[in-house]
Parts: structure tokens; sequence; C-alpha cells
């Protein structure tokens, strides 16, 4: 449980937040570069102490201005993955696996097993190699190892995939739901992709200049169109959710049930009745007034526009309601006025299998 | 090959200036850390004390020790007191003055490799648990050990090659505060001592490309596994 209402004066503007965490939840903080992701970590980390408010953490308050209480970062037991990773360069990685376990306090809780957490980032044969010599994905496994084994009743994680190339990113991520499953910890994560949102967060707090502008399930945050730092972004989209039908006879695709409406996907490793999210990019759905004919788009959506709102790229983004679900479509003015789209009219959304895809960051999501 | 003197004066330069390194390495690493890690009030003064030998006749630097550990001076006359100790004229106040010469070549040395340090890494160090003292020793030292150890290496022959501030504060004592150069020195004051000279002169250079030879070595073996990883 992680409750934080605090801020602090930073040289461009007030850093100045107030959210809530449940024991055992993954919090992404999510925000544009400079909204102030890094300084509400910094934080909760105690690395820096606020000017104003309080951060409780399962129960201890580690800082309360009003009460002059700051707990140190060395002994807050809040573990702190970074960017790069930071591994001790003068010790193995069984050094630095042992750093933080060397100096657990007598008689702390051993949640996280040594053995288990080598297996679970299969590090097990990297022990006894130099940080020098690891891949940059080998070193962040190092390094998340090293934050769990420090025993930590959270764990920060700060943009622990941004240094790494595309296919490095989903081999990390997949080492992280797999601990996130190992290990029930409360986890706090900085990014400002979408697709790890989407992917590893239970919330999400939008953060934009320093101030929290929104909090809520991904599903909810998705897309919003009242969010401008989601609406405007190219892989703007909606978190549709959805069941796994079935698969088509020829093993290319799989069918999935819409609350009614089946949607083709690329073929999925799941048996019917599965919980599924998939994310649609708003770029990649078009409209059309009538059902169209001929065309090799398999999915076409009946749906209801609900709400319109122009970007700044001269597109508009276009809110449907889709058998109950929110989807989004970006399309041109022009569009716009030549089909005479508005709010309340029914249009069909077609949607191409092959654009709900999963390698490129992850759009087609099984829930865990 | 070499005199009775001139090896007395070999013994004594090795003592002074081991003894210099082994109480004035400590310092340095603690005053660099000062410097480059800490902020308080005073640490530009704390700068600019360090530093001063460096900029100071050595001669002017030797008279003050003498007004403070001399035998009139509040430090010598407290020690005396207290201890029975007495630095002038010994080989422990001959350390003294070239340790005080020495010590702003040894801070600067060490200062610039825990400058080359992140503080990212402390910071790592901090969110695992490790207290102040604690992540000194297991994070910062190590990584600054090249550092370090040139900071040894220099400093060392720096003190073998002080002559100014040692003559000043510890005059000129055979067996005792003689060391190299005051030997050098001393052997040209005396009629027919220049095959002496120039022998001492030999010695001194042997060491000196020694030590840098030592150092370059050490550094070498001490960055392979403390480069960045």
């Amino acid at each position: 449980m992680i409750e934080f209402d605090a801020g602090l004066a930073r040289d461009a503007f007030r850093v100045e937040a107030r959210f809530a965490a449940e024991g055992g939840a993954t919090t992404a903080l999510f925000g544009a570069s400079g909204a102030g992701k890094s300084t509400l970590l910094a934080l909760l980390a105690g690395a820096l102490r606020p000017d104003r408010g309080r951060i409780v953490v399962e129960g201890e308050v580690l800082d309360d201005v009003a009460g002059g209480r700051h707990v140190p970062l060395e002994r807050r037991r809040i573990a702190w993955v970074f960017q790069d990773g930071r591994l001790f360069p003068h010790l193995t990685v069984a050094g630095n696996l042992d750093y933080g376990l060397a100096r657990l306090p007598r008689g702390a809780a051993r949640r996280f097993a040594r053995e288990r957490v080598i297996e679970v980032l299969d590090v097990g044969a990297l022990l006894g190699r130099w940080p020098r010599d690891l891949s940059g994905g080998e070193r962040q496994r190092v390094a998340i190892g090293r934050a769990l084994l420090a025993q930590p009743r959270l764990l920060l994680l700060d943009e622990p995939l941004a240094s790494l190339d595309a296919p490095r990113r989903l081999e990390i991520l997949g080492f992280l739901e797999r601990a996130r499953r190992e290990f029930p910890l409360s986890m706090v994560y900085v990014t400002h992709s979408l697709a790890e949102v989407l992917r590893i967060a239970d919330r999400v707090v939008l953060l934009e200049r320093g101030r929290v502008v929104g909090e809520g399930a991904p599903a909810e945050l998705a897309g919003r169109l009242d969010t401008p730092l989601l609406a405007a972004r190219p892989d703007a989209g909606a978190l549709l959710q959805a069941h796994v039908a079935g698969h088509e006879a020829d093993g290319s695709a799989t069918r999935l049930d819409l609350g009614g409406t089946p949607l083709l996907v690329p073929r999925l490793a799941a048996a019917p009745g599965e919980a599924v999210r998939a994310y649609v990019l708003a770029g990649e759905v078009m409209l059309a007034t009538s059902r169209p004919q001929g065309l090799s788009v398999r999915n076409v959506l009946p749906a209801r526009i609900l709400r319109l709102a122009a970007r700044a790229d001269a597109t508009v983004l276009v809110e449907l309601d889709c058998g109950g679900q929110r989807l989004l479509a970006a399309v041109s003015r022009g569009a716009v006025v030549e089909l005479g789209l508005e709010a309340g009219r029914d249009v069909y959304a077609l949607v191409k299998t092959v654009s709900i895809d999963a390698p490129a960051g992850g759009r087609l999501l099984l829930d865990p | 090959m070499l005199s009775e003197a001139e090896w007395s004066a070999l013994v004594a330069s090795l003592v002074v200036g081991a003894r210099a390194v082994a109480i004035g390495l400590p310092l340095a690493v603690a005053t660099a850390w000062l410097l480059a890690r800490t902020r308080f009030p005073g640490r530009t003064l704390l700068d600019a004390l360090v530093h001063a030998p460096l900029v100071l006749p050595p001669v002017v630097v030797g008279y003050v020790l003498l007004l403070a550990f001399g035998v009139q001076g509040p430090v010598g006359r407290w020690l005396e007191a207290s201890f029975g100790a007495r630095l002038v004229f010994t080989s422990a106040g001959a350390s003294l003055a070239a340790g005080v010469m020495a010590f702003p070549i040894m801070v600067r040395a060490v200062r610039l490799s825990l400058e080359g340090i992140d503080p990212g890494l402390e910071l790592a160090a901090r969110s695992l648990g490790a207290g102040p003292l604690d992540r000194f020793f297991s994070v910062t030292l190590p990584l600054a050990l090249p550092g370090v150890i040139a900071a040894g290496i220099v400093g060392f022959a720096a003190c073998l090659g002080e002559f100014g501030a040692v003559i000043t504060f510890a005059a000129s004592v055979p067996g005792e505060t003689r060391t190299l150069p005051l030997a050098i020195y001393a052997a040209l004051q005396t009629p027919g001592g220049e095959a002496a000279a120039l022998r001492l002169a030999l010695l001194s250079l042997g060491i000196a490309l020694g030590a840098l030879l030592l150092a370059d070595w050490l550094g070498r073996r001490a960055r392979r596994w403390s480069t960045r990883g």
C-alpha cells in the first residue's frame, strides 16, 4: 500500500502529486519526459526530500514534512532499478546479486529466495561474469535480481527498458512479468511507453508538468480523449477487452468475442474462453458510412460515433462505441467533412487483422 | 658502491617518504572525498588550505610548521607535554614537512578519480541498504583505487624530492632527516663531493623512474576490474 501526497519545488516547476496504490499492485507513472516522473520516483525512494506532504508505504510513514520525519533512502527498504542498470563494475554478477542481501537487517524476512530469483531471471549462467562482459539485457536482468534479493517492500523501476533495443525490451518485459507473478510485491514503474504501461501496469498515474492529470486502470486511460497527452500521441489507441471465441480452421487467425461482435486477430496461443486485451491503434482504424463490399479487411465492426476531437496534426480522433467498448479512429479533417461524421452517427469501423499484432510492442495482450 | 653516508641518505629518504604516505594518504582520501562529494561551509577555505603548499615557497611552509610544531609552537609544546614527542630535527618531522608538501598532489589525484565515479552507483548502493561508511568502503573506495594507488606513489616520489620545507623544519641531520636531495646539496657544498652528488642524483633518478613504472603497472591492473561495466 502506497499513500503518496507530497510535493517539491524543482528548477522549472513544482512537482505536486497525490496518488495511492494497493499493496501488490504495479503502478505505472506515465508521462512525457520532463513531466516529473523521475522526481516523483526519487521522492518515493527518499533520494529527494519533499517540501510538503506525506509519503506512507505499507503503513510506515517515510516522509512527513509537518512532523519533520524523513527516513533515509538506505533504510526505506525500497529497491530501485535504474535505466542503465548501474551494476557495480568491481563486483561479479554474484557479488552484485548479493550486495543487498548481505546488508539485510538481522531477522528481516527473506521472502524471495536467492535460488528462485536466479532461476526466474535466468542469471545462473552469469554468476561468475563481470558486468562489463554482459549484454544490455543481461545487465538489466541482474539489476532486477539484485533489487529483488534486497527483499524490498516496494520495487521502483525507472524506465528499465529505455536503453535496450526492441527485441531485448520484449524479452525483459517477459522476465518482469514472470517476476511479478513469482514474487508478490508492490511496484512503481516509470515509463513513457504506452505499450509497456498496457502490458505491465494494474494502474496508471498520468503526469503532466509535475501534476497528476489522470489516474485509473490502463484500459480506461488508453486513448482517453480528454487527456491531451494520450490523444496527441501517434500511438494513441483503444484497449479492447475480449474473450477467445475460437481459431480459424486453417490456423491463420484467432476469433475474439468482443461482447457479441467478432474480431479476427493474428493467431494467438490461447484456449477458447481465455480473456484477452487487444490494443488497436487509432491510426489503423478506418471508417465507412455504409457496409463496404469487396475489401480485404475482414473486421467490419458496426459502431456509433460518440465524440470527435481535433488533433494538432490536422487529423481528428473519433471515439466510437463498438458493442459497448470504446474504439478510437484517426481520420483526416477532410474526411470528417466529406462523410459528414458527427456524434451519434452509425458507421462501420474497419480494422485489418494483421494490424492487431503483438511483435511491435505487445499490442495484443494476454491477461495475466 | 655507495658510502655509508649515502646509504643512510637513501634509507632516511625511504623512511621519511613511507611514513609521510602511510599517514598522509588516508587523510588525503578523506579530504578528497569531502571536497568532491560534499558541500559544507568553509569548503572553499579547506580547498585553498590544502592547495597552499603548491603555490607557497617550500621554505615558507617549513617556517609555518616551525611556528606551529616547533619547541615553542602551540602544537609542538602540547606534543612534548602530552607525549614527550618532539618533531623538529627528527625523521618524523621530516615526514611531516614532506607530507604537507605532497598533500595537495595526493588530494588532487584521489579527487580526480572520485569525480570519475558515477554518483548513480552510490545511489544504487544506498537503495540496497548501504549506509554512508559501508558505501564508501564497498563501492567508492574500490572504484577509486587506481587513483588512490597513483596518489600514493606520486606522493611518495614527491616526498623523496622535498628539499625546502624539510631543511627548514627538520634541518639536515645525517641518518635522520638528511634525505637524498639534502645529501646531494651537502655533497655539493663539500670540496670534491661532485662524484658523490652524481651518484646520489642517479639514485634519485632510478627511484623516481621505478616509482612511475610501478604506478603505471598497478594502475593498469586496478583499472582492469574497476572499469565502468
